[in-house]
């Protein structure tokens, strides 16, 4: 039996919400994504051989962007569909599975992680302020921006992992050009110039108000000076804030 | 006290862990995020100024960590709740040094993380197992017992963590030197500068 009925896409689509559950150093989100494809490999191999070779192939190393996953799963269901009826084409999958992992992984990466993320954040508090300066109550602003922040998110992320299994089985091997004419670099550039924008706004925002005095804006402007300073040589969330606490620290030592 | 201990913090422990799942198990729907999980939290356990806080702040710092491929930066959903969950309850520590000790445990939790990983190989292997011995993997369990041990490791680290060094820092932030509470204040009030570095950083055109 062959096709992806739409019980079959939700089974899956619903599995695909746990690929990462089983992830491991050693073969990283191998286990879940052999169990996305349970129900697909029962379907198409009635044949106790044939379904043991299939989860074996499932088994090996394979590792996306979680929400891409989902075109590589299509893929794999379309290509196991061929392999139940020529068997020798089964060992195009694991190689496909890898080189569309990776590819899709960069182009997920970068929107999803690089751009979508700090975009959506920034401007999930962009609102919670607003609607603070516009006078409603503190707890409507932090519901408002949170609630923005989930739905801003979460309605591409889940529409990619929903589309791209339909995507994945029409398209086959297709799916990564076909992805690549959508455009996506422009996308994330556009998400990442409005968000960067928000940013700019927010982070000015202290040095305009008018309750601070001209000392506290220098003091900004330096601190600020500095943070970027330690961003641009790479530094992380940790180390950044560790060298921001010794350096208060000698600062307020040096004070008393 | 007691209840705090025995009640209050276990449920919000579980509370945390069952949203840390989203980081990286079930989902990645963003419930994870401090800037969610924070106020949540904070709300649940009457602190909800210092919840709003650490949330802004934890969120901004570590929107450029990614979790890409096997890279395992420091864990902000652990950070966030367990800054929160040091602000609250009977020894309620000021929001500039819970925050810092959250920072610390989101990074000693992503040590643990790093084992929990290593140990997960062994669900792949029991799959192959399984295959090698003539049988079907029961995946559908593996799935389970791989996040099953992420949630009691989360759960169990922050409530250990929480309850052991609750006490500890909230006596030493009053016993220590003067200097130390204002070194802590000044960095807490320089955060937010960190932050929008961060994510002007995170979205700068490339």
């Amino acid at each position: 039996m062959s096709g992806m009925t739409r019980a079959l896409k939700r089974r899956i689509f619903l599995r695909g919400l746990f690929i990462q559950s089983g992830w491991n150093f050693e073969r990283m989100q191998n286990v879940g994504f052999a169990w996305c494809l349970e129900s697909w490999i029962k379907r198409v191999h009635p044949d106790a051989g044939a379904r043991q070779a299939a989860y074996r192939r499932h088994l090996e190393f394979f590792n996306t962007q979680p929400y891409m996953a989902g075109f590589v799963v299509g893929v794999a269901g379309r290509l196991e569909e061929e392999a139940a009826r020529a068997p020798e084409s089964a060992k195009r999958i694991e190689s496909l599975k890898r080189a569309m992992g990776s590819a899709l992984a960069g182009l997920g990466d970068s929107l999803f992680w690089g751009a979508l993320k700090p975009a959506c954040a920034v401007a999930a508090m962009a609102v919670g302020w607003t609607l603070s300066a516009l006078g409603a109550p503190p707890a409507a602003s932090l519901v408002s921006s949170i609630l923005f922040y989930l739905v801003t998110f979460n309605a591409p992320a889940l529409w990619v992992r929903w589309r791209g299994l339909s995507l994945g089985y029409e398209l086959g091997e297709g799916v990564v050009a076909e992805l690549k004419r959508m455009q996506w670099q422009q996308k994330v550039r556009w998400i990442r110039g409005a968000g960067f924008l928000i940013a700019m706004v927010l982070t000015a925002g202290p040095i305009f108000s008018s309750s601070v005095g001209a000392s506290y804006v220098r003091l900004y402007a330096a601190a600020l000076a500095v943070c970027l300073g330690m961003k641009s040589f790479g530094l992380r969330s940790a180390p950044a804030y560790g060298i921001l606490l010794i350096g208060s620290l000698i600062i307020a030592w040096v004070g008393t | 006290m007691i209840f705090w201990f025995a009640a209050e913090l276990p449920a919000l422990c579980v509370v945390a862990a069952l949203l840390e799942l989203d980081a990286t198990c079930v989902g990645q729907w963003m419930v994870s995020r401090p800037l969610v999980l924070a106020p949540l939290l904070g709300w649940l356990c009457g602190s909800a100024a210092a919840g709003v806080s650490v949330g802004i702040l934890m969120e901004l710092i570590t929107l450029d960590d990614l979790p890409v491929g096997s890279a395992m930066p420091l864990n902000a959903t652990v950070a966030a709740a367990s800054a929160v969950l040091l602000a609250s309850g009977p020894f309620a520590l000021e929001p500039a040094a819970a925050f810092p000790a959250g920072i610390a445990l989101g990074g000693a939790f992503s040590k643990v993380e790093v084992r929990l990983r290593s140990a997960r190989a062994r669900l792949s292997r029991s799959a192959e197992a399984a295959l090698n011995a003539g049988r079907l993997p029961k995946l559908g369990r593996f799935i389970a017992m791989g996040w099953t041990w992420q949630a009691v490791a989360s759960g169990v680290f922050l409530y250990a963590t929480v309850a052991a060094m609750g006490p500890i820092l909230s006596w030493g932030w009053y016993l220590g030197p003067a200097f130390v509470r204002q070194g802590l204040s000044l960095a807490f009030a320089s955060a937010q500068c960190l932050g929008w570095a961060t994510a002007l950083f995170a979205l700068r055109p490339r």
